[in-house]
């Protein structure tokens, strides 16, 4: 499994940690884990600045964006 | 998993709007200082819905969808094996689900935490009369984690 597959695979399962700062935004914008799951299954994800960017749609077909790092297991800075 | 390591001593602090759900506050979240981004939460999605789980059940929150996913990923059940549970459709949990903020039926209520209670080995009332009064939290839930 390449890195950007278990990526995907461990934000669709709910195998990450989060910043506060990451949940502060997801309270603040009603962002839950299943938007982060769909955006995983739906989006793009890419590598710029030495973090993952991962465009996608959420639950409600919005579109959203993770950006997010892997060091020993997957770790959501933001959420847009 | 990335854990905090020695150099990230770990502090406690409260978590609002634990899981996303407005009522529930973590007065203990284990949360360490990590020096390129700041405060990481050291429990992962997973965990802290096993966490929030449990409070829906104690407390006696109402089921909406939102709780019914919480529930059902803490369990780590697909909506498939979640339904076949009560003898539905993986249709019919994930039209639950989809409505995020809408209260399930109180029939469907009562199965669920009845089935929940069971499998998080949550106590919780057993009379009819005081189950049926299920009602939306009126004051915030807040919640430690046993050290």
């Amino acid at each position: 499994m390449s890195k950007a597959e278990l990526i995907l695979s461990d934000l669709i399962n709910g195998y990450y940690k989060l910043t506060f700062h990451a949940h502060e935004r997801m309270s603040q914008r009603n962002i839950t884990r299943y938007d982060i799951s769909d955006c995983a299954q739906t989006g793009v994800l890419t590598f710029k600045d030495n973090k993952y960017h991962i465009v996608g749609k959420d639950s409600s077909g919005e579109s959203m964006k993770i950006v997010c790092v892997y060091e020993d297991g997957v770790l959501i800075i933001t959420v847009i | 998993m990335k854990k905090a390591n020695k150099k990230n001593k770990i502090y406690f602090k409260p978590v609002h709007k634990f899981c996303g759900l407005d009522y529930l506050t973590l007065t203990n979240c284990p949360v360490y200082k990590d020096k390129n981004y700041g405060e990481v939460i050291d429990l992962t999605a997973k965990e802290m819905e096993i966490l929030a789980a449990e409070q829906i059940v104690k407390n006696m929150v109402p089921f909406r969808g939102i709780e019914i996913s919480i529930l059902r990923n803490a369990l780590g059940l697909s909506y498939e094996s979640f339904a076949r549970v009560f003898k539905l459709s993986a249709a019919t949990v994930f039209k639950w689900e989809k409505a995020r903020y809408e209260y399930v039926s109180l029939p469907n209520d009562l199965m669920l935490r009845l089935f929940a209670s069971e499998e998080l080995g949550c106590d919780i009332e057993k009379d009819f009369s005081k189950l049926s009064k299920i009602e939306t939290p009126s004051q915030p839930i807040t919640f430690e984690i046993a050290a």
